[in-house]
């Protein structure tokens, strides 16, 4: 029981710092990530992609048992991933619909939902999980540290972003240029996290 | 500038144009995972451009079906399945190509599914569209961001590997960084900057050839009524 908490912690860590899917990978740089309007949409977004991401982990991580050591895994394995997504997705606009009591935030809900849930940080998540051989416990515990660092991102870019707008900055560079050299400094200190020596 | 020079810098710049500066992968940043983290080689770009082809013709191809058959809240879910579907047929197939590279992309050959450009666009699009100019649309943004890549994948093949196309060319230095997410991002961020520029200099041309145009016209007009 203990060996599987600090399994999942260490996965949610290394999934939210160290394999930050935005910063170390350049993953769920979309329109509408990019370009949220203020943190209510941001925490809104975050929120549900980490509910659709938690509820998946669970039949995918099923499937990913279930598929293990098979010839056909590689073909199999996607319509599988997705079938499991659409599932949740699909509960979850049911859900919201039918138990929410605020109309204004299950509108919200289903309004964030496609976009949080065809994401490719969600699928990034399942497909290095099993690329990794995860278990249920590290699965889950690197979606949760996934959700926590696609949050984590969205907020970064929104203040990068507004920081960036009342900056004196060439002016080809307005905008999403300077966003993305920023953000690229950010990932070399992310990388940085990781280890690397120079020669002495 | 003369007005035949401008016309004929136009109509050059005009494949820069659609290639570069009006690329929604370059304008509002669609497909930048792939073009940050995967624009490692150019066999890494042939792979990724011919999956995209495959995968965005298809998903569109669909998704013009469903704006004519298929309620709008159910479209979403048709196209993902669609492109999903298409993506691993063309897996199998760019295996048979290209079975190393295919090896090397790891998720970013699976991610393709869910491709900002493909959603973005078949997302936007209303109900009963016209086929034609949606493909062609298609089509000319597949190539966009196939220019891209191969641009950035030349850049970082040769000053990463020190090779062009998996054969070894000398190079002057060998820059390992340069295969890393980071400076994808930042040279991402430069080449968008540079299009930027060239977008504002075509904007001028625009200006100056109008004006030009007006100009020529005005003088005509003269001439008549002399």
């Amino acid at each position: 029981m203990e060996n599987s908490f600090l399994l999942f912690i260490s996965t949610a860590i290394t999934a939210l710092a160290v394999e930050n899917a935005v910063f170390a990978r350049g993953l769920g740089m979309d329109n509408e990530v990019v370009f949220i309007k203020d943190p209510r949409e941001g925490l809104l977004m975050g929120g549900v992609f980490g509910w659709v991401v938690f509820w998946s982990a669970w039949p995918i991580s099923l499937t990913n048992y279930l598929l293990r050591g098979r010839s056909y895994v590689m073909i199999i394995r996607p319509p599988m991933y997705l079938i499991g997504v659409l599932a949740v997705c699909l509960l979850t606009h049911y859900l919201s619909r039918k138990y929410l009591k605020n109309e204004k935030l299950a509108d919200e809900i289903r309004g964030t939902l496609p976009v949080a849930t065809f994401n490719s940080v969600l699928f990034a998540v399942f497909f290095l999980s099993a690329s990794q051989n995860f278990v249920l416990t590290q699965t889950l515990g690197y979606a949760v540290g996934s959700a926590l660092g696609y949050t984590v991102a969205i907020f970064v870019i929104y203040y990068a972003r507004k920081r960036l707008a009342i900056s004196a900055v060439p002016r080809s560079f307005r905008g999403l240029p300077i966003l993305l050299i920023y953000l690229g400094l950010l990932s070399l200190a992310l990388y940085g996290l990781i280890g690397h020596n120079l020669p002495t | 500038m003369k007005l035949s020079k401008v016309r004929r810098y136009r109509k050059k710049s005009k494949l820069i144009a659609a290639l570069f500066a009006h690329s929604p992968a370059v304008m509002i940043g669609l497909c930048l995972p792939f073009l940050i983290a995967a624009s490692v080689s150019l066999r890494a770009a042939a792979t990724l451009s011919l999956e995209l082809l495959a995968v965005h013709m298809g998903s569109t191809g669909v998704a013009l079906l469903a704006s004519y058959y298929c309620p709008r809240r159910y479209r979403l879910p048709v196209i993902v399945t669609a492109s999903t579907l298409l993506m691993v047929v063309m897996r199998l197939l760019l295996m048979v190509l290209y079975p190393a590279i295919v090896d090397s992309l790891g998720i970013y050959i699976y991610l393709m599914a869910v491709n900002g450009l493909t959603l973005t666009q078949t997302r936007a699009l209303e109900d009963k569209a016209k086929p034609l100019p949606v493909l062609r649309k298609a089509i000319s943004n597949v190539l966009g961001f196939s220019a891209i890549m191969f641009l950035l994948s030349l850049f970082r093949e040769y000053w990463g590997s020190g090779t062009l196309w998996g054969v070894p060319v000398p190079a002057p230095v060998q820059l390992p960084g340069v295969l890393v997410p980071f400076f994808g991002f930042i040279l991402v961020g430069f080449l968008l900057a540079a299009t930027n520029l060239i977008n504002k200099k075509l904007l001028g041309l625009a200006i100056r050839e109008s004006a030009l145009r007006e100009a020529r016209f005005t003088v005509v007009d003269e001439d008549v009524q002399l």
